[in-house]
């Protein structure tokens, strides 16, 4: 069965010692040229996946395809893929230019071909002619990450792993090398999968996101649907945040929530009901939806383009809402309109 | 290329073959050799045996160790010996340790050239600068001479100070490099934080630095002993023929008694004496360890 | 307050300073007396001579000592270097059957006194028809140099991030080159290390030597041994520094191997 897939996971299952499975019964299909981001929680297994699919771990149950082909007996030194580790792991003893070429000697390439294409992978990460003779401690961080992913890339690799690629780097670099990292990979067409804890980094980088907990992918989708439509308390609470409530009791169109607050929309008792914050509607706006909740508010956080409010809208229940900054401050009184649009009902539980 | 079963065994190999055949089947050998009975003169350079008659078995050789009260002293001299150098070498590393660890990174790598430098030089050349030192004529008898201290030169040597001073000598580098390595791997904001908590310079030693020390001690302790028990050279060197320890004996009987049978079976005891040295000191360590904050 | 612990702080400084000079002192009064003109055991007055060494490289019973013990040396390193890096890649990159043994039996030798080891090594080596070769004496002081090696060997490959390892493999290098490239130039240092401190303990041993060695194979220590027992002369003093010198060689040896080894990897990825 030909497909357009570069890699196929089919129920994928690896568990260290007698601990729960660090990676349970995974599938996943990535087409080819597409950005996959693994995002998740610190110890939900998202770097064991990435190892497994690597092949510098052996899974327990399940199977490996790199482009249809069963890929579980193959050494990983055949098996073609490019890999950027969290630490970059660029050989300290070599310089930045042997570092790119240690994988086409490693294949035989001849000298004056691997110059010349060496030299062409670092002109597309932009690393100057002196930065390409000095070892890696003599480089800057961002440097070392464009090391990294030109050495992973200069193979021309079926697929590239990335693990955590910009989690070394500080803030502000963190975002240019983001836009870069998206530029380089959109350009060379390659298939790629990255892991990250990192929920902006996911949203903005990646095609599709898949979100793990546990071992388990809980949700697989494009960035929007992931943000707008989670399909686990989980999901809507790591993507962004998340107001979730529990339905209380549900009696035709309207739910009553805990903490004795109701609104219209359609679900069922223990469904958790999701409103991001910056849905709130405040103000005039609010006086034209449909369900308004008014509370006072008992914590402000500046955040810049906006404020951040913590609005009590009954003694037991807190909601955090957006709005311009200087809308409202503590201890104001404030109606918050939710439109019908702004309510989801995550349907599922997290297993 | 091996299938990767058989890699670790590859690799292991030449050590494996080493540690059999240099160090397992000599230790056999020893322990065959003591079982022969003595008086053989098969004699140097002729294939087979030594100094034993080949191929009998018999515990003689033991059991004459058993019932002579001249090999229960050599054992008891030696067990003191090992113990009382052990204990004198603790005692003078550990104050020299605390010095070298306070030092300043420079003077520190300085000293610690200081400590390990003898033990590059041959044990011989150490014992015999030893004995130039502390000869008749030697400058520390010049000069308790000259301070008027004592009238005519002690006797350094030739007797169990020489051996003590001997021994210590020989082991104290090990102890030093123990010992200031345990002291190295103190969280250096400890003292800072007890001192900042009230505590004066003494209750911070006691309370913090000696117990945390503690692993230190006893690894220290333990090369002393081990090496004090195989004391030879300062002994043979610096001692006189009232100060014979096992590993003495052994060499004795090898070369000059040509008792092979009884060489070896000194050996075999000294093995078991060193054995049982150890496992009784496990007592003491895991308490020195468990105060040093070890499971 | 102040003042008891500047005292205590003084007398431990004192204390400190005069057990390392008590722990040098002997090197270096053997140093000096080498240098005496005199046929006695003095320290020299005025004048300095070389007549001891003179004396030692006239006499081919030494200078044969210096070549066998540098000849057991190299075999030595190379046996516990070949036997140390090996068992220390075994142990620290695989999982296999006896792993915890070999780790912990490598180390035994160093627990067993020097005088058991050549008590069991003499008839053994006899038995082999061993007796009397160079080799005989180059494998037990391999023993010795073994664990050493392999300690330092072992923590050098623990502390090395497995990644590089895995990143080398995952750029299509097979675990043969892997470890050429990358592994074993990375643990150089150590290696180099472990062989300089092989090379210092086989070159400065004794005890096997006295109960291996035959007139023919005798090391420097072998040969200075009797002539401490019996004849105290100046000979053994230049006899002494002579062993000193060949020690420091062969750490300098290494140390500038280090170097070299820097440079011309240096060279190398110039002309990539």
């Amino acid at each position: 069965m030909a497909t357009n897939d570069v890699l196929r996971l089919e129920g994928l299952t690896r568990s260290f010692g007698h601990n729960a499975p660090a990676v349970n019964q995974v599938d996943l299909r990535l087409e080819a040229g597409s950005l996959f981001c693994l995002l998740g929680p610190s110890g939900c297994g998202k770097s064991t996946l990435l190892r497994l699919v690597g092949g510098y771990l052996a899974p327990d149950a399940g199977r490996v395809f790199l482009a249809d082909v069963d890929v579980n007996d193959m050494p990983l030194e055949r098996r073609n893929i490019g890999m950027v580790f969290q630490n970059y792991a660029l050989f300290p003893h070599l310089t930045a230019r042997a570092n790119v070429a240690f994988g086409l000697e490693a294949r035989g390439v001849p000298r004056s071909e691997r110059r010349q294409r060496v030299d062409a992978m670092l002109d597309r990460v932009g690393l100057s002619s002196t930065e390409r003779e000095r070892r890696p401690r003599e480089l800057s961080g961002g440097q070392q990450q464009r090391v990294a992913l030109a050495r992973a890339l200069v193979i021309q690799p079926k697929l590239l792993l990335l693990d955590e690629p910009l989690a070394n780097l500080d803030r502000q670099l963190r975002e240019q090398m983001r836009l870069e990292l998206k530029e380089i990979l959109r350009t060379t067409g390659v298939t790629a999968l990255l892991v990250t804890h990192d929920q902006e980094e996911a949203l903005s980088l990646a095609d599709r996101v898949g979100v793990m907990l546990g071992g388990r992918l809980l949700q697989t989708d494009a960035p929007r649907v992931l943000y707008n439509h989670p399909r686990t308390p989980f999901v809507a609470g790591f993507l962004g945040l998340a107001n979730l409530l529990r339905v209380a009791d549900a009696v035709g169109d309207m739910l009553h929530l805990e903490g004795g607050l109701s609104l219209r929309g359609k679900g069922t008792k223990d469904n958790r009901v999701m409103i991001r914050p910056e849905k709130f509607l405040l103000g005039p706006a609010a006086e034209r939806c449909p369900t308004r909740w008014t509370g006072r508010v008992i914590n402000t956080l500046f955040l810049g383009a906006q404020q951040m409010l913590q609005v009590a809208v009954t003694p037991a229940v807190t909601v955090r809402a957006c709005c311009r900054p200087g809308e409202a401050g503590d201890g104001d009184e404030v109606t918050l309109g939710i439109p019908d649009d702004a309510v989801w009902i995550v349907p599922g539980e997290d297993v | 290329m091996t299938p990767s079963r058989f890699r670790p065994y590859l690799l292991a190999s030449p050590a494996i073959v080493l540690l059999l055949g240099f160090f397992l089947a000599p230790m056999l050998q020893l322990g065959r050799v003591s079982l022969y009975d003595g008086g053989g003169r098969s004699g140097f350079g002729i294939g087979g045996g030594g100094f034993y008659k080949p191929n009998t078995w018999t515990f003689q050789a033991y059991r004459t160790l058993a019932g002579e009260t001249y090999f229960r002293e050599v054992w008891t001299f030696t067990v003191l010996l090992g113990l009382g150098v052990a204990c004198i070498t603790l005692l003078i590393a550990y104050p020299l340790s605390l010095f070298i660890h306070r030092l300043p990174p420079r003077a520190k790598a300085l000293a610690l050239t200081a400590v390990v430098l003898p033990k590059l030089a041959n044990v011989l050349v150490l014992i015999y600068g030893l004995e130039l030192l502390l000869s008749n004529s030697g400058p520390v008898n010049g000069l308790l001479v000259g301070l008027g201290a004592v009238s005519e030169p002690v006797a350094f040597f030739h007797n169990l100070p020489g051996v003590l001073i001997g021994e210590t000598y020989l082991i104290l580098p090990y102890a030093v490099l123990a010992l200031v390595a345990s002291l190295d791997r103190i969280d250096p904001a400890l003292v800072p934080a007890a001192r900042g908590l009230g505590a004066g310079p003494l209750r911070v030693f006691w309370r913090v630095t000696l117990p945390l020390s503690a692993p230190g001690i006893a690894l220290a302790a333990m090369l002393s002993l081990i090496w004090a028990l195989g004391a030879f050279t300062g002994p043979v060197l610096l001692g006189s023929p009232q100060e014979l320890t096992l590993a003495v004996e052994v060499q004795r009987q090898t070369f000059e008694n040509l008792n092979w049978p009884r060489g070896a079976a000194t050996a075999v005891l000294m093995l078991v004496t060193l054995a049982a040295c150890l496992v009784l000191y496990q007592v003491p360590a895991r308490f020195l360890r468990r105060r040093g904050g070890a499971p | 307050m102040r003042r008891r612990l500047s005292v205590s702080r003084l007398t431990g400084n004192i204390f400190g300073l005069g057990t390392l000079l008590l722990l040098l002192w002997p090197l270096a009064y053997a140093v000096w007396i080498s240098f005496t003109p005199s046929e006695l055991l003095e320290p020299p007055r005025g004048e300095l001579s070389l007549r001891w060494y003179r004396r030692f490289f006239n006499s081919p019973q030494w200078t044969a000592g210096v070549w066998n013990s540098l000849e057991v040396a190299g075999l030595a390193v190379a046996g516990s270097l070949i036997g140390g890096t090996g068992l220390a890649v075994a142990v620290t990159r695989h999982h296999f059957r006896g792993r915890r043994l070999l780790s912990g039996a490598v180390m035994l030798p160093l627990f067993v006194p020097s005088v058991v080891l050549g008590m069991g090594l003499l008839p053994w080596v006899r038995f082999l028809g061993f007796w009397g070769s160079l080799w005989s004496l180059g494998a037990g002081h391999a023993l010795w140099s073994l664990p050493v090696v392999f300690l330092v060997v072992r923590s050098a490959l623990e502390e090395l991030d497995p990644a590089l390892e895995e990143a080398a493999r995952g750029l299509g290098a097979s675990p043969f080159l892997t470890f050429r490239r990358v592994t074993l130039p990375l643990i150089m240092p150590a290696v180099l290390s472990g062989a300089a401190m092989g090379f210092v303990l086989s070159l400065n041993e004794f005890m096997i030597a006295l109960f291996l060695a035959t007139p023919d194979t005798e090391t420097l220590p072998k040969v200075i041994w009797p002539n401490l027992r019996y004849t105290l002369t100046p000979l053994v003093a230049a006899a002494s520094c002579v062993t000193m010198l060949l020690t420091l060689a062969g750490l300098a040896l290494t140390s500038s191997l280090l170097r070299m080894e820097r440079f011309v990897d240096r060279l190398l990825s110039r002309g990539k």
